[in-house]
């Protein structure tokens, strides 16, 4: 196993860390509604990025497509030094 | 290509600087449907969270929500997508002839509109308020957030609309408009699914 | 900018029809100029941030002489204490970091920076300082509604400020939260401009990576606003709703949920460290290139890394949760992600550092403020390891600790990397140079005094002293003499450091007149803001817009006599 297995294989067993449920700060009741947190919170760090993400990729498509057919075109060639 | 000086009060000697990458109005309304997005994303996980608090839900008393006819109201929305769609096609190969197919998309999402407030007036009159439940709350904050937002993108199509019938529309000003409209429909089935059923 | 407009056009509505000179209003009030509107958000965010600086003079003096009759407040009422705190770090996050580091620089230096004659929706603009403008009226005038101004701390937690029969403040509440959606609203309209300005408008030949860093960091920042605000503009629209409508969102006798605000609230509040942070950070990587005459260490890296920033703060919020009830498992992914964003802030130091090394460094006032701030956010950064990990949060939460550690965030972001940006480019927005003497006086008496208020918090902070407390004298383990001692050094060297600004604001208004004229390009320098006038006419270069052919940050190339090479000469 290599030892970014290992590292990824840790950091999923930090995941369950079931004896610090005992904590005292722990507030809801129901197991669905701690569910729907884990839930909403990854939706909301997910979506942003994935939103980002995706017009970021179109950007960069659309300005390099462009610098390939227009750079040349749009700006003065220096004169030789 | 000449155009684009980016404010229009100033007279340049120079040429202008050069082709935007996309149209400034529709990166615009990207942007600005990003921040739209995030704004439903986090009514949606609020209304999740508290309703996972509530021992049953919809909460006891409160009349259900009208999940078969809104169905036929949805889909009128999604269907005023291709149509307007298919006028953004049209409109890049002959103008004039996109108005039609506009007037009709316009047409499906006024349907829409129209038919949502026919739907409140029944909730309110079976109970359902704005204080009467949580589900009331959310009910009317979250669709009615999205029907505000229906509004504001059915004004901007009879905008631009009324912008193509005297021919003065740019292919920016359709595409911002045309923008916000689609976001108006893709959020629909996420609302639909999350508060109705 | 006098004189260079002959033709006011048609499409400004205030703009008199007939009348080719414009009146003073519609050049320098309801003017679409992007320079125009820069000014109007520094001056407004300096007018807010006297303010700020005056609420923690007067609630400080009551911390540390109990009771006493503050000098130009009169005595400070627990009521008035709540409101002071908070509209101090509301106007300081949302009135005073905000509009001048993303707007006011942001305004200033985008079109001037990517060679382009002015914002593309230069309308919107004028509507978003407008919209910020009536903001920030909106939050003053809370002061004087019945019962008060918001005393429920910046971030405005349900259920106090979501009942009136709690906060005691049924109008100053509202208003509260009318004024952060307006101020939201007047920031997305910027955002929106300044991205879609940075990809539409920049001058022929300037490829996405030829754009100046801070130039890609305001528009990050940008992004991450726009992208996180969203959920809280929701909040507010519900908070609203609770205190006027009487829903229950936030009420948990009625099945609300108030941990949902804290949610909401953060998942903006986190971000917003990085949205202010990261233009900060841009002013000074220009600064220190200018004046370490040295091509930027790794241009990529750190534009990869702001990147690498942006991403990760959109999951490091829940921190803020870890005592107000939070699912362990959630809590452990946090704090590695909390953990995880120093790396990129880190590695921007070093290349700072790296960019450094070597060059022939001239210390000027801006280069002193943009070392000191690589300095003192590090103690910031540094003291946030101990709050992001969960463990010791336990302990830290709501203590001095951390009110300290980002105290040395945000006052190296919003005080000293405005003073940089204000500093290094004052010869460009007026046409004069500052006087240094004057400059290096401010400077030092700024910083010391900053370390000096803040160093004895952190460490009553970590004896426990706990935050949002009227009177520590109530508290015996909390008053012991040294406690209490601490307390006055602190608040003596924050007397001090408001003192010191009257120097600043006479050297920023005495050099206007009385400075030496500052040419087009004192620093030699090599961005395309330099190549136009001082201060830039309206349309910044009349005589044509610039090319660009090379990156910003050509210093001491060996092929070249002189050891700058602006962007814009051909060879």
């Amino acid at each position: 196993m290599s030892r970014a297995a290992l590292a990824i294989a840790f950091a999923l067993a930090l995941l369950v860390p079931g004896a610090a449920e005992a904590c005292s700060v722990c507030f809801s009741t129901t197991e669905e509604n701690r569910w729907a947190f884990i839930g909403t919170t990854v939706f909301m760090s997910v979506l942003p990025l994935g939103i980002l993400f995706g017009i970021g990729t179109w950007l960069r498509s659309k300005v390099l497509e462009m610098e390939r057919h227009h750079e040349a075109a749009r700006l003065p060639t220096p004169p030789a030094p | 290509m000449s155009a684009p000086i980016t404010n229009p009060e100033l007279e340049l000697v120079d040429e202008a600087p050069g082709r935007p990458v996309v149209e400034s109005a529709v990166l615009g309304t990207v942007l600005f449907c990003v921040v739209e997005a995030m704004l439903f994303a986090g009514l949606v996980s609020a209304h999740t969270i508290v309703r996972s608090n509530a021992v049953e839900w919809p909460p006891p008393g409160q009349p259900r929500l009208p999940i078969e006819s809104t169905l036929l109201n949805t889909a009128a929305l999604l269907l005023s997508a291709p149509v307007l769609f298919y006028a953004g096609r049209v409109f890049r190969r002959n103008r004039r002839d996109a108005l039609r197919p506009l007037a009709l998309a316009i047409g499906l999402g006024a349907f829409f509109v129209a038919f949502q407030g026919y739907e409140w007036l029944g909730l309110l009159r079976e109970g359902l308020t704005l204080t009467s439940s949580q589900h009331g709350s959310f009910f009317y904050l979250m669709i009615g957030m999205h029907a505000a937002h229906a509004v504001a993108a059915l004004v901007a199509l009879v905008w631009a609309w009324q912008r193509l019938f005297d021919l003065r529309l740019t292919p920016g000003a359709f595409g911002g408009a045309a923008v916000f409209w689609y976001f108006v429909v893709a959020v629909w089935p996420v609302l639909y699914w999350r508060v109705y059923l | 900018m006098a004189e260079s407009i002959e033709h006011p056009g048609h499409a400004g509505g205030h703009d008199a029809p007939h009348d080719h000179e414009m009146s003073f209003w519609s050049k320098y009030i309801f003017s679409t100029d992007h320079k125009v509107i820069a000014m109007q958000y520094l001056f407004t965010g300096m007018a807010m941030g006297l303010i700020g600086g005056f609420f923690a003079y007067a609630f400080r003096m009551q911390l540390a002489f109990p009771g006493m009759e503050v000098p130009g407040w009169g005595m400070v009422s627990p009521a008035d204490y709540n409101s002071l705190v908070t509209n101090h770090g509301t106007i300081m996050i949302f009135w005073v970091a905000m509009p001048v580091l993303i707007a006011a620089f942001g305004n200033f230096l985008i079109p001037l920076m990517i060679g382009c004659d002015d914002m593309v929706f230069p309308k919107i603009n004028r509507l978003s300082f407008q919209i910020f403008f009536v903001s920030a009226i909106v939050l003053l005038s809370s002061f004087f509604v019945p019962g008060g101004a918001f005393g429920g701390a910046w971030t405005a937690y349900p259920p106090l400020s979501a009942n009136p029969n709690y906060s005691l403040t049924p109008m100053g509440s509202s208003i509260w939260v009318v004024a952060v959606a307006l101020e939201f609203i007047a920031f997305l309209l910027g955002g929106i401009n300044f991205i879609t300005t940075a990809m539409n408008a920049r001058a022929p030949g300037m490829k996405l990576y030829d754009i100046p860093i801070v130039v890609w960091m305001i528009v990050v920042a940008s992004i991450l606003f726009m992208a996180s605000v969203g959920p809280l503009i929701a909040g507010a629209i519900m908070l609203f709703m609770d205190q006027n409508i009487g829903t229950h969102f936030f009420d948990p006798a009625y099945g609300g949920d108030p941990i949902l605000w804290q949610h909401l609230f953060w998942f903006f509040g986190h971000p917003e460290v990085y949205v202010v942070l990261l233009p900060a950070m841009g002013i000074t990587a220009e600064i220190i290139t200018v004046f370490a005459r040295k091509k930027l260490f790794a241009y990529r890296t750190v534009l990869y890394t702001t990147f690498g920033t942006g991403v990760l703060s959109f999951t490091v919020w829940a921190h803020h949760q870890f005592i107000a009830g939070i699912d362990p498992r959630m809590a452990h992914v946090f704090t590695i992600t909390t953990l995880l964003i120093s790396i990129p802030i880190a590695e921007m130091c070093f290349v700072y550092v790296a960019t450094l090394y070597g060059g022939s460094i001239t210390f000027s006032t801006p280069m002193l403020w943009a070392l000191a701030f690589i300095f003192e956010f590090l103690i910031g950064g540094v003291t946030g390891i101990f709050l992001g990990a969960s463990g010791s949060d336990i302990y830290f939460h709501d203590t001095y600790f951390v009110l300290a550690h980002f105290h040395y965030t945000f006052f190296p972001i919003a005080i000293i990397g405005t003073f940089a940006g204000v500093t290094f480019w004052y010869p460009k927005m007026f046409g004069k140079m500052m006087n240094d003497t004057l400059g290096k006086l401010h400077f030092w008496g700024t910083v010391i005094p900053f370390n000096l208020i803040f160093i004895p918090l952190f460490v009553l902070g970590a004896a426990g002293q706990h935050r949002r407390i009227y009177n520590y004298e109530h508290f015996p383990e909390l008053s012991a003499p040294w406690m209490q001692d601490l307390r006055q050094v602190a608040t003596i060297a924050l007397v001090v450091m408001l003192g010191m600004q009257l120097v600043f604001f006479y050297n920023f208004f005495a050099s206007m007149f009385r400075g030496k004229a500052a040419g087009k390009n004192p620093w030699k320098s090599n961005t395309l803001e330099w190549t136009a006038d001082s201060p830039p006419p309206h349309g910044n270069w009349p005589e044509g817009l610039p090319n660009v052919y090379r990156g910003p940050y050509e210093y001491s190339h060996p092929d070249r006599d002189d050891d700058y090479w602006p962007q814009n000469v051909p060879s």
